[in-house]
């Protein structure tokens, strides 16, 4: 499974780091946020250093959408009104910049400007619709009433102009190759010493005077985990045997959610579907997931020919906003997280906001997204929910039940069963080997799920996600999980 | 209100002593059980407050003790989640401490 935009953007590999480092930044990650924030730093004269577990890019920026928009789509009803305009002002000055990098240093990522077009299927406004547009109004975005060109059924709908898409990796790998400082791939950061500004990798340790975390969900137990719900969604890109769909980034707000947009490579013309999103862990076969968006392109669009499909994570926050800024008032390891599904522009705004932190800008958002916030009142009830979410999690942690036997397991099939009172997460891979680790997560202990269609153990708690070998992929999770033998010691 | 208490303390008790097998193996501290424990002694405890507050002669040596106990149990459930491990000294003193309160809580309850 890969993304269109992997598909359609390559790169060189990047060799790993092999020593100790001083640098003034560490960063930690090398999606949008982290290399746009190595840019910005990097032309204020630091001495910068981006650490990347696997690929630039092949995160969560590689497998998004590719749209960049002013509004936000995340809880919209939770966002203060009051803040609306700060923040999609934000939003669009981030939009700005991407463009003005895009031309500065002539990235060929298919950049363009389009509408953003919300809609429902029904011709009676809905409370999404009410919703996105109050919000609209309240960040002073004019929006307009239109029509929607694309073969779906829709009732509804109002347009944003001067939005934009692009393809996210082609961008990220421009980015990365202007960059005047040291981009290593394939460095996992092992740990995170907050006191001393180091992180730990595999073959080097990096000392800085600011580290700052891009990886999405922030290494570590943080008390930020219980203020964000870890989500997955789910995209797919088939060819269509026609013209091009026009410019526009396309939501229906009614359930089943839907982003649309169309994408040209390869000499085909492609229609790009996202959704189906859930809580990381908690359904219990995601193929079902690909299924739906599949048959929402047949429907639709009238093509089987699906030619890409991937998934990614979001972490969703309590109050609708991010979290970007210090760790703690006076930590020098900065975080940017919770952006939601809305994560390629407020990854941009991350960024900007960073660097102001680090030359001691002054950025009048730094306060509105500050990690250390209390959260409102309207986003008690969500952290509650989680925190009762996360107790049931950890309530199925009961020894001596799921008895079986993994050698009964086909090659594909995976299972978590007990064994002596300690939960093995058992999988078969297609050579017909087991691959037996762990099922106990190593960031807060919750029993890991197994995810069918990707192959991966997912923690249902706070969204850490582990190779069927145990290694960490991607969540707040440090380590791997640890194997464990085929038969009993 | 007593004999409830001792019963669910009691249940406490036998999930706690489950748990200990598991710390003291090193071995990952299962917590659907451990959540189970904190349950049947947070009843109990509850109940012991109520007959504190309503029984002219109360247990509330025992009832203090059960609740310092209570903490201790908290602070090693919460360092277990954060460390990976659960504090063994910690543990081997929150369980001594309920096994005392037990033990006088029962005396209490038979010479009653």
């Amino acid at each position: 499974m890969r993304s269109i935009w992997k598909a359609a953007a390559q790169c060189n590999p990047r060799a790993p780091l092999t020593r100790d480092l001083t640098v003034d930044v560490a960063i930690v990650g090398g999606g949008i946020t982290g290399l746009m924030c190595a840019h910005a730093l990097a032309y204020d004269g630091l001495k910068v250093a981006v650490l990347e577990a696997r690929r630039i890019g092949e995160g969560s920026t590689g497998n998004s959408t590719g749209n960049l928009y002013a509004l936000v789509g995340e809880r919209p009803r939770r966002i203060e009104r009051s803040h609306a305009e700060t923040v999609l002002n934000a939003r669009a000055e981030a939009v700005d910049r991407i463009e003005a990098l895009v031309r500065a240093l002539d990235i060929d990522c298919g950049w363009v400007r389009c509408p953003w077009v919300v809609y429902t299927h029904s011709t009676q406004p809905t409370k999404a619709l009410l919703q996105a547009e109050d919000l609209a109004r309240a960040g002073r975005l004019h929006a307009r009433p239109t029509s929607v060109p694309l073969p779906v059924s829709a009732g509804l709908a109002f347009a944003v102009e001067n939005q934009a898409q692009f393809n996210p990796l082609r961008f990220v790998h421009g980015l990365a190759a202007s960059l005047p400082c040291e981009i290593y791939e394939g460095t996992p950061v092992t740990a995170l010493d907050d006191e001393r500004c180091r992180v730990h990798t595999p073959a080097g340790i990096v000392d800085a005077r600011y580290v700052v975390l891009a990886s999405h969900a922030p290494k570590g137990m943080l008390a930020l985990h219980g203020e964000m719900e870890p989500y997955r969604e789910y995209g797919a890109a088939a060819r269509l045997a026609r013209e091009a769909l026009p410019p526009g980034i396309f939501w229906s707000l009614d359930e089943p959610y839907r982003s649309i947009r169309g994408y040209s490579y390869d000499n085909a013309n492609h229609v790009v579907v996202v959704g189906e999103s859930h809580w990381v862990g908690r359904i219990d076969d995601t193929r079902v997931c690909y299924a739906e968006l599949e048959a929402f392109v047949r429907n639709h669009f009238g093509t089987d020919a699906i030619a890409y499909r991937w998934s990614a994570q979001n972490y969703r926050a309590a109050d609708g906003l991010p979290y970007v800024g210090r760790l703690h008032p006076d930590s020098r390891v900065l975080v940017a997280t919770g952006f939601g599904a809305d994560g390629l522009t407020y990854g941009a705004v991350s960024a900007h906001m960073l660097s102001d932190v680090i030359a001691e800008r002054p950025n009048p958002m730094l306060r509105l997204l500050d990690p250390s916030r209390l959260p409102h009142a309207r986003a008690l009830p969500g952290i509650m929910a989680e925190g009762v979410a996360v107790l049931k999690q950890f309530a199925r942690d009961i020894p001596w039940i799921d008895r079986g036997d993994p050698t009964s397991l086909a090659p594909g099939e995976a299972k978590v069963f007990d064994r002596s009172g300690e939960k093995i997460a058992a999988f078969r891979n297609d050579r017909g080997e087991l691959e037996m680790v762990s099922a106990v997560c190593t960031h807060m202990q919750c029993i890991v799920r197994w995810n069918t269609a990707e192959r991966t153990w997912d923690c249902p708690c706070h969204g850490s996600r582990f190779e069927p070998g145990g290694r960490v992929i991607e969540g707040p999770a440090w380590h791997d999980l640890p194997a464990r033998p085929a038969t009993p010691e | 209100m007593l004999a409830a208490a001792l019963v669910v303390l009691a249940c406490a008790a036998l999930l706690g002593f489950a748990l200990l097998t598991f710390a003291l193996r090193r071995k990952h501290v299962p917590k659907g059980v451990a959540l189970l424990h904190g349950a049947f002694a947070a009843t109990g405890i509850v109940l012991l407050i109520i007959d504190w507050i309503v029984a002219p002669r109360a247990p509330r040596g025992t009832t203090l003790l059960f609740i310092i106990a209570a903490i201790g149990g908290a602070v090693v459930f919460a360092k277990d989640l954060k460390e990976g491990s659960a504090p063994l000294a910690l543990a081997s003193v929150h369980g001594l401490l309920a096994i005392i309160a037990f033990a006088l809580l029962l005396g209490f309850f038979l010479t009653q």
